[in-house]
């Protein structure tokens, strides 16, 4: 299936590990161009170059998402530097779980305000696309109560609600916006990896809960995401794409 | 993107007109081969040559599927026909909209039974599969309330509570199950026409509520159910994709 998506230009966040970076990766393998930030340099440096050598252009920077006039530069510095914006994904979080004021302040900042001042400030560019698609990723936190329940899954859960709105306001623009919420998703060096060596009975939960047997691979959500940014998607806008296994037991 | 879909075998019920007949083509445009069964053989013996054009085995069969046995047989004979079955994608529905025991027992007959028996019919055939996968057409009237609400919007949500089901049960046996709930879908020959032509109206009324200013095509539909049939799409599972050009307003 032709997607679409060569010649797009698009920017992720936190794409330089796991879901962001597998995202990038492939929208690079669909002959987009795409710009990663992430808030380790030598990771960005290394990402950008694995996406150059797909041909297509790339860019980066490495930066905080709480730091909002950063986040606001790298989003106007990768409009120029790839000549235009098509597709946002937002898709870094603060993965802040415990129930004290320092989570949910980190959660707010990262998660909902990083994505907030992402695909605001990049408003302007995706109304001169033809192709304008905002993919935000959030997690089956945000529609289930599960043992992340607090700053992590009702952030999440505002991030849906967002989305949607987002998706009303922007139809009558022709703008898309979508979200995904992934299960659990095992990559290495990722949250259920470190889990998995730290915490072997809270792993031995995680697993257990998923009933295909298995946790999602990086990949997986990024063919997802992928494709609800692609033109392929071109009437679905305002959904939430589970891509949990059916891990989660909700109904529609 | 390579759907992985190539010599896959698949069936769709419905599928000589409208969605049905977009997804069983774009299924035979990725290479996978197809198995068709609608009411009218003039109708299904035009797709299965349409089909066959395309370089994949076809099959097709006159069947009305308010006979279980009925789609019983044309499942197995699919199957026989194919060497097996990976997709199921019951697509027919009654559209019985106005609430009369009649319109009630048309969808219950219809829409909720002619699913169950193509997926329990299927089932030993999926069992066999590597990239087993169900994918059932519902509608946004199966989750939210619209003028369709009453027999065709509550059979609509027992389709996607069904398959919801389906999901949990068959994900230790690697069988994915998803739905699909198309909003207003606008094709030559389908309903919306129609109704543009005879309840001018109510056509209006139901194209304002397009915040995109438009209806689904055809292709459209089949573009996310024809993802979440494929291997790429192989860790989703017991979603329910909107595709609706955010006629809903739901979230989540």
């Amino acid at each position: 299936m032709d997607l679409g998506l060569k010649g797009c230009k698009a920017i992720v966040t936190g794409g330089t590990k796991g879901i962001g970076r597998a995202i990038a990766l492939m929208l690079a393998d669909e002959g987009t161009h795409v710009s990663v930030c992430a808030r380790t340099k030598a990771d960005v440096e290394a990402t950008v170059k694995t996406i150059k050598g797909k041909g297509v252009g790339a860019h980066g920077a490495a930066l905080d998402l709480a730091d909002a006039a950063a986040l606001k530069t790298w989003v106007d510095d990768a409009a120029k530097a790839l000549g235009g914006i098509d597709i946002v994904v937002a898709n870094a979080s603060a993965l802040a779980i415990p129930n004290t004021p320092e989570s949910w302040k980190r959660e707010f900042e990262v998660d909902l305000m990083g994505t907030v001042h992402a695909c605001e400030h990049a408003l302007p560019y995706l109304e001169k696309s033809k192709a304008g698609a905002i993919v935000v990723i959030s997690s089956v936190s945000g529609v289930e109560a599960d043992v992340v329940a607090g700053p992590y899954g009702s952030t999440k859960g505002a991030l849906i609600h967002y989305a949607k709105g987002l998706a009303c306001r922007l139809a009558p623009k022709g703008i898309r916006a979508n979200t995904v919420s992934p299960g659990t998703t095992y990559f290495e060096g990722g949250v259920w990896h470190q889990i998995e060596q730290n915490n072997p009975e809270l792993f031995k939960l995680g697993l257990s809960m998923n009933k295909m047997g298995r946790m999602a691979t990086a990949e997986e959500v990024a063919n997802g995401a992928v494709f609800l940014a692609s033109p392929r998607a071109s009437f679905i806008t305002g959904t939430n794409l589970l891509v949990d296994g059916a891990l989660t037991n909700k109904v529609a | 993107m390579d759907l992985g879909l190539k010599g896959c075998k698949a069936i769709v019920t419905g599928g000589t007109k409208g969605i049905g007949r977009a997804i069983a083509t774009m299924l035979a445009e990725e290479g996978a081969h197809v198995g068709v069964c609608a009411r009218n053989q003039a109708g299904v013996d035009a797709t299965v040559k349409a089909l066959k054009a395309k370089g994949v085995n076809a099959c097709g069969a006159a069947v009305d599927v308010s006979k279980g046995d009925q789609v019983t047989a044309w499942v197995n004979d699919s199957a026989k026909a194919l060497g097996g079955i990976d997709i199921v994608i019951p697509n027919v529905s009654a559209l019985a909209i106005p609430n009369t025991p009649e319109a009630w027992r048309q969808e219950f007959e219809i829409d909720m039974m002619h699913t169950y028996y193509a997926v329990t019919a299927a089932l030993p055939h999926l069992e066999k599969s590597k990239a087993g996968a169900i994918v059932v057409i519902s509608s946004i009237s199966g989750i939210e309330i619209d003028f369709a609400a009453g027999p065709y919007g509550a059979t609509k949500a027992q389709l996607i509570h069904y398959a919801k089901g389906l999901a949990c049960q068959l994900a230790p046996k690697g069988i994915r199950c998803n739905s699909v709930s198309p909003g207003n879908t606008y094709f030559e020959g389908g309903v919306w026409p129609m109704i543009e032509k005879n309840m001018p109206d109510l056509f209006k009324m139901a194209l304002d509520k397009n915040k995109t200013g438009r209806m689904a095509t055809a292709e459209e539909v089949a573009n996310g159910a024809v993802f979440l049939a494929s291997p790429r799409a192989s860790f989703i599972t017991g979603t329910n994709l909107v595709i609706d050009g955010c006629v809903t307003n739901r979230v989540a």
